[in-house]
C-alpha cells in the first residue's frame, strides 16, 4: 500500500483537519494547471472539488487501493475532469493537456480508467435526477434513503399506492432520460 | 408491454408476487429490448442507492470550508463577492436562454389527469379508481362525491382533496377551487406546487391576477411544472 493512501482515507473518513491538509498541499498546483489550461481561478477549485468528491465515491468501492503518489493521480482525475469540460464547452485546443493526460505513471491506469468511468455514469445519474421535478425528486431520495414506504406516503399526504405508483414514474422518467443520454 | 413496463419498479424492489412476477418474467425472457430496459433501471437503481446514501452531502461541506480558507485567505470581500456575482450573472442568463429556448408547449389552463393507484390488480382501492375514472372522463361532481367519502376515512391523505380542488377547477366554480387549494399550496405535501400551479389558474380567472404571478413566483424553476409555471407567468405579464 502506498503511504498516500492515508489522504485517501482523511476523504474517506471525512476528515477536515486532513481534508484542509489536501488543499494546503495540492490545491495550488492543480489550479495552477487549470488556468495553464484556459481556464479560471474559480475553474480550477471546481474542479479539485468534484475530483476528490469522484475519489470519495472510489474509495468507498471496498478494493480501492492507491498505488501511485496521491498528487499524481488527483492530477490525473482533474486533467481528465477539466479535459471533459473544455470539450464539451469547445473551448480553446488542448492538445498539451491530452497529452499530458494520456501519459500514464504506472500500470493502474487501465483500473482507474474503469473506475473513473463507473464514476462518470454514477455523475451522470445523479445530474439527471436533478432535473426532474421537484415532487419526483423528493420521492426517490425519500424512498432510497428510508426503509418504511407507508411512512413516507402518510407524511406526503398520499397513499401508499399512489405513492408506488408515482415512483415508477419518476423513475421510468429517469430511466428515459439517462437512455437518452447516450452513456449507457 | 406498457402494462409491464410500469411494474419493472417493484420487481426490482421483489415486491412483485404470484402470477404478476410469472407474467414479468415469462416477458423478460422473451423480449431482449425489455430485458435491457429492466436492466438498466436495475444499474440506475443501483446507483442511486449507492449515491444518496454515500454521505457525500456531507463530505462537500468540509471541501467548501477548505476550499474557503485557502481561497480567500487573502482577499477582500469586494474580492469575495465579485466572483460570485459573476457566477449567478451567467446562471440567470443561462436560465433564461434555457426557459426562452425549451418553454414546454402544453395547455397552460388544462386540468392534469386523475392518476390512478394501480401497481398490481389485487391491491386497487376500488373507490379512488372509480373516482379517478369519473374525473377523467369529467365527471366532476361524481368523482368529488367519491373523493369526500374518502376523505371522511382518511383526512389526511392530501392527495383526495387536491383533486376535489381541481374537480372545482374543471366545473369552472373557481371560488369553491381556491378555497380547497389554498391549504394544499400553503402545506408541505408533495401536492404544494402543483396546488400553487392550480391556485394561480383560479385565481387569475377571478381577475386576481397579481396574487396569481406571486404564486406562480414560489414555483420552483425545475421539471415541467416549473417551465409551464414559468410560462403562464410570461402570459401574465
Amino acid at each position: 500500500m502506498h503511504i498516500d493512501q492515508i489522504y485517501i482515507k482523511y476523504l474517506k473518513d471525512n476528515n477536515s483537519e486532513g481534508i484542509q491538509l489536501i488543499y494546503n498541499k495540492y490545491s495550488k498546483q492543480i489550479v495552477t494547471l487549470i488556468q495553464q489550461n484556459s481556464g479560471s481561478e474559480d475553474d480550477g477549485y471546481d474542479i479539485l472539488q468534484e475530483s476528490l468528491v469522484d475519489i470519495y465515491h472510489m474509495s468507498i468501492e471496498k478494493d480501492f487501493e492507491l498505488t501511485t503518489s496521491f498528487g499524481a493521480f488527483l492530477g490525473l482525475v482533474c486533467k481528465r475532469k477539466w479535459l471533459n469540460v473544455l470539450k464539451k464547452n469547445q473551448r480553446m485546443p488542448v492538445t498539451n493537456l491530452e497529452k499530458s493526460v494520456l501519459y500514464v505513471e504506472d500500470d493502474s491506469s487501465q483500473a482507474w480508467d474503469e473506475m473513473l468511468e463507473t464514476v462518470n455514469r454514477e455523475n451522470t445519474v445523479m445530474a439527471l435526477l436533478d432535473t426532474l421535478g421537484e415532487s419526483c425528486q423528493q420521492i426517490i431520495k425519500r424512498c432510497m434513503l428510508e426503509k418504511h414506504q407507508e411512512k413516507i406516503a402518510e407524511s406526503m399526504g398520499i397513499s401508499y399506492a399512489y405513492l408506488r405508483k408515482k415512483k415508477s414514474e419518476c423513475m421510468a422518467s429517469l430511466v428515459k432520460k439517462v437512455k437518452e443520454c447516450g452513456l449507457f | 408491454m406498457e402494462h409491464l413496463a410500469d411494474k419493472i419498479q417493484d420487481y426490482i424492489e421483489g415486491h412483485l408476487e404470484g402470477q404478476d412476477l410469472i407474467e414479468f418474467e415469462n416477458h423478460l425472457n422473451q423480449d431482449i429490448e425489455f430485458r435491457n430496459l429492466v436492466k438498466l433501471q436495475k444499474e440506475v437503481h443501483g446507483i442511486l442507492n449507492k449515491r444518496l446514501t454515500s454521505g457525500e452531502s456531507d463530505l462537500r461541506e468540509s471541501l467548501f470550508l477548505a476550499e474557503n480558507k485557502m481561497k480567500y485567505r487573502k482577499k477582500g470581500i469586494f474580492q469575495r463577492l465579485q466572483p460570485l456575482m459573476a457566477v449567478a450573472s451567467a446562471a440567470c442568463l443561462l436560465f433564461a436562454g434555457y426557459l426562452f429556448l425549451f418553454s414546454p408547449s402544453d395547455n397552460l389552463y388544462e386540468l392534469p389527469s386523475m392518476q390512478s393507484e394501480i401497481v398490481r390488480g389485487q391491491e386497487s382501492n376500488e373507490q379512488y379508481e372509480e373516482a379517478v375514472q369519473l374525473y377523467n372522463k369529467q365527471s366532476y361532481a361524481e368523482s368529488r362525491a367519491i373523493l369526500n367519502i374518502l376523505i371522511e376515512k382518511e383526512p389526511d391523505v392530501i392527495q383526495y382533496q387536491y383533486y376535489v380542488g381541481l374537480s372545482y377547477l374543471g366545473e369552472q366554480k373557481w371560488l369553491e377551487a381556491s378555497e380547497k387549494l389554498t391549504t394544499i399550496a400553503e402545506g408541505q405535501s408533495i401536492f404544494k406546487d402543483e396546488a400553487k400551479y392550480y391556485l394561480a389558474v383560479s385565481l387569475d380567472k377571478q381577475g386576481k391576477t397579481s396574487d396569481a404571478i406571486a404564486l406562480l413566483k414560489m414555483i420552483p424553476s425545475q421539471g415541467d411544472l416549473g417551465k409551464k409555471a414559468e410560462k403562464l407567468l410570461k402570459k401574465m405579464n
